[in-house]
């Protein structure tokens, strides 16, 4: 058996702190090799002294049997290895082809650029591999699921045949995420070696030959998938048992805390009616989930209920009182609370502490305020210290950090931190569990539920279908704008729900 | 060390290696008695209450630019109109102080709110067309500026206000002069009034405002992320308006300490913009926005002014002293990148003194206490 890949024994120390201490990594050639942790495992250090990016301290490296010592990503790219990076890097406005060549540009006497060469060899390989994306199409104007298959393009136009994927499904939708798996399977049948970085671990049973752990810079063991489970790779991964289907007594619901009847609302930027006469409830004691395939009208729902979007028309009630024409502040005081999707945009405010943060919507109150014009420093901090505490939120500088020094998980977790102590009786819930590992979803499910049994209720809008079925007591299908099923979760299977989902099932919409 | 207060340190420390190069190379002989007069000479002359004074009077219009350009960008917006509004507030305060007699207090304190007023609105004017058309404010700040410029051209001929045998304005009355009390004559020639103590209060208050008061929070929060504001049931378009007011509003103060000092300041009609208002970007970005750093860096620009006119004394042109406080500027603001630099340079530093003179044995560094 020959290896495309050996790190043997690598040590990187940032000052005190070891991201890698003594990884032995080894990628079979043409095999699916995951690399499964947590956040802050120390993967994409280790990932980056493979492509140059460090050096480490320890250790060495070989590719293809021969020892190497790569020192910056150009040497990375000379050993044919490739990396798609979770934050992609192209130039919105040039056009497929451009950004593929760019910085490796074919010319003709050395001066102008051979585009159409270019275009040819582009178009041939998004053919070979059926990626169906036009070399012409300009970047800005192409999905992300599009503009991800332009990155893997340019690695293969380098002729890179050790292709990493950084987190690779973190923001694509389900169906972007089926034809991508089907990509990398297919790349591994040409003979091209794939080593896979992510905490899903659904996706990892699905494509990956061999999987490698790391948890808190320490390798933890190589496995081979068909001899392995879900909840074996989470507890290593995690180092306890992880509860998958969380536990949760059937809901009973109470009185009709939120009505919406028939709302509709227009997306600003494009001007079309996004939500389309949308009526529902939301009652005590439950988690309602809206589900659908995102750009359905979800976004906008939420938003327009939160009040950053306006009503084109309908009626929001919360505990009876109407709070339609009534501003953002008058919806948090009558009983809403709102993790947003966007956490960094409009979740915190990065550049204020996180005691700052935990008092975000709140920081005028009585508790908070003297008058209303003097902030008590103290009891900000004391209620920020206390609410840390309970939520766990985990920062390098205690209440004093930085909103923007703190990992994605933590972000979230002082979101939600924020808003159950609010004590809302509506609490909106967007993708609250986006781009988490394991372990932060598990803390945060535990938590809605917490809030539903406290007697309140959770509108949760989820993309994850794992989610929705195993969090939500009540489903709310949304597609084009509309809600075309409201389901009993526990009568519903994941089938149904697709079909519903994709608009196959009432309403008499085509598969597409 | 604060890292601002090094980063700004830096800067100035390379601001004077550049001068002194540069004065090296231009008279080599004169190199450094020309540092001396500059850095230095203004404290050791015979005339020394004379200069540290004028340094001080003509540091409180600037410092309170340097607050209200601050102030604006702690709250990201970039107030580029200070000129302007002080210019407004500037011949307002004028206006009151030749044209209605008013007995002593009174009557400065009310050329004085009339300077705010209109400094304010001219502020304001921009906050709103920002908060509500979405226009830019630095264009509106710029149009503005050169609008106030030409009203002020145009009211400046008003009877009674102008002196048209010597182009200028009268002076305002007595009454409406800035209280000296007898600072005047503590730094004897020099005309320094309270004007310091007011531009330090205004200094406080608006430190006092961003960070203890619930208004701060906001627009310190709207300023950062106003989409995160927006979520949060902060009233955005409010903030704008308020913000840009409060930053016209102590630009117009700066503009009423420039022309209602006993100094002999006269407003002419030829002026189109105060200096004083560009001066605050300068004095605004050494002290990284901090209302406490503007005292600071407002004082250091005003004593380098003072201290180039000694260096004429050398035969050096006053010039050198803008040029040293524009390279200053440039390297403030390239700061975060400078500081890195120098921590690096030091521990290369320590790591070299440390191969050279390697510590043998438990050397005794103290000696002779």
């Amino acid at each position: 058996m020959s290896y495309a890949i050996e790190m043997l024994g690598i040590t990187k120390r940032f000052g005190t702190l070891v991201a890698n201490d003594h990884i032995d990594f080894q990628v079979e050639t043409g095999e699916i090799h995951a690399l499964l942790g947590e956040n802050g495992a120390g993967k994409s250090t280790l990932m980056s002294i493979l492509f140059g990016l460090y050096q480490p301290d320890e250790g060495h490296i070989r590719v293809r049997g021969n020892e190497v010592v790569i020192t910056d990503p150009n040497v990375a790219n000379e050993l044919r290895i490739g990396m798609v990076h979770q934050h992609f890097k192209l130039v919105d406005v040039f056009t497929v082809t451009q950004n593929i060549i760019l910085g490796q540009e074919p010319t003709k006497g050395g001066i102008f650029v051979d585009i159409k060469a270019a275009r040819n060899r582009v178009d041939e390989l998004s053919k070979q591999y059926h990626f169906d994306v036009s070399p012409d199409a300009l970047i800005r104007d192409i999905s992300v699921g599009m503009q991800q298959r332009v990155e893997i393009l340019k690695m293969l136009y380098r002729d890179a045949d050790i292709l990493i994927f950084d987190e690779p499904t973190a923001v694509l939708t389900p169906q972007e995420i089926e034809g991508l798996m089907k990509i990398i399977k297919d790349f591994a049948k040409h003979g091209k070696t794939i080593v896979l970085i992510s905490h899903k671990l659904d996706e990892i049973m699905a494509v990956a030959d061999r999987c490698t752990v790391l948890r808190k810079g320490k390798m933890i063991g190589t496995v081979d998938i068909k001899d392995t489970s879900i909840e074996k790779l989470a507890e290593m991964m995690v180092g306890r048992k992880v509860v998958f289907t969380t536990e949760k007594t059937p809901a009973q619901p109470g009185a009709e805390l939120m009505a919406v009847h028939h709302m509709s609302v227009i997306e600003p930027s494009t001007k079309k009616r996004v939500v389309d006469d949308v009526s529902f409830n939301v009652r005590k004691g439950e988690i309602v989930c809206i589900a659908g395939v995102e750009g359905n009208g979800q976004s906008q729902l939420v938003k327009a209920i939160a009040g950053l979007l306006p009503f084109e028309s309908g009626i929001l009630k919360i505990l009876g009182q109407d709070l339609t024409e009534k501003s953002i502040r008058d919806r948090w005081e009558g009983g809403l609370g709102h993790i947003p999707e966007d956490r960094q945009k409009y979740g915190l405010v990065l550049d204020y502490t996180l005691a700052e943060n935990m008092v975000l919507n709140q920081y005028y109150y009585p508790q908070f305020s003297k008058n209303g014009m003097l902030l008590d420093q103290a009891a900000i901090r004391s209620y920020a210290e206390a609410k840390v505490a309970k939520f766990d939120v985990r920062s390098s500088n205690g209440i004093e950090a930085t909103a923007r020094s703190m990992s994605g998980g933590n972000q979230q977790k002082a979101i939600l931190a924020r808003e159950i102590s609010r004590d809302p009786s509506v609490l909106i819930a967007v993708q609250p569990t986006r781009g988490l590992d394991v372990g932060a979803i598990e803390f945060i499910h535990k938590n809605l539920i917490a809030h539903r049994d406290a007697g309140h209720s959770v509108l949760l809008v989820s993309l994850e279908l794992d989610e929705v079925m195993n969090i939500s007591d009540r489903i709310l299908v949304m597609y084009a704008g509309r809600i075309v099923a409201d389901l009993v979760t526990s009568d519903t299977s994941v089938e149904e729900l697709g079909l519903y989902m994709l608009g196959a099932k009432k309403g008499g919409v085509a598969h597409e | 060390m604060n890292k601002y207060l090094k980063s700004s340190l830096i800067a100035i420390g390379l601001g004077f290696v550049l001068a002194f190069i540069l004065m090296l190379i231009l008279r080599p002989t004169q190199a450094f008695s020309g540092m001396y007069y500059l850095t230095l000479g203004s404290f050791f002359s015979r005339n020394w209450t004379t200069y540290i004074g004028g340094a001080i009077t003509k540091s409180a219009p600037i410092i309170l630019t340097g607050v209200s350009v601050g102030f604006a960008f702690r709250t990201g917006l970039f107030n580029i109109g200070a000129a302007g509004q002080a210019l407004v507030g500037g011949f307002t305060a004028i206006a009151i102080g030749v044209l209605v007699p008013m007995p002593a207090p009174w009557h400065w304190l009310v050329a004085v709110l009339g300077a705010v007023a209109a400094g304010a609105l001219w502020g304001l004017i921009n906050g709103y067309l920002k908060a509500q058309f979405n226009v830019n404010e630095v264009v509106t700040a710029i149009m503005m500026n050169y609008i106030g410029a030409i009203i002020v051209k145009w009211l400046i001929k008003m009877p009674g206000i102008y002196e048209s045998s010597y182009t200028r304005t009268y002076r305002v009355l007595g009454t409406a002069n800035t209280p000296t009390l007898g600072l005047d004559l503590l730094f004897d020639g020099s005309n320094l009034d309270i004007g310091i103590f007011i531009a330090v209060a205004i200094a406080t208050l608006i430190w006092f405002l961003l960070n203890k008061t619930t208004l701060g929070y906001e627009l310190k929060a709207v300023g950062f992320n106003k989409d995160a504001a927006q979520y949060a049931g902060i009233k955005y378009k409010r903030n704008v308006v308020i913000s840009m007011a409060i930053s016209g509003a102590i630009a117009g103060l700066a503009g009423a300490m420039i022309y209602l000092s006993s100094s002999n300041v006269n407003m002419r009609p030829y002026i189109l913009l105060l200096p004083e208002g560009y001066d605050g970007i300068s004095v605004a970005l050494l002290a990284h926005s901090n209302p406490f750093g503007a005292i600071l860096s407002g004082l250091f620009i005003s004593y380098l002014r003072q201290g180039s006119q000694l260096l004429q004394l050398t035969a050096y042109d006053p010039e050198i002293a803008e040029l040293i406080i524009a390279v200053i500027i440039y390297f403030s603001a390239l700061s975060s990148i400078l500081v890195i630099y120098f921590d690096k340079w030091v521990a290369k530093f320590k790591e070299v003194r440390g191969k050279l003179f390697p510590p043998k044995t438990p050397t005794a560094p103290k000696e002779g206490k």
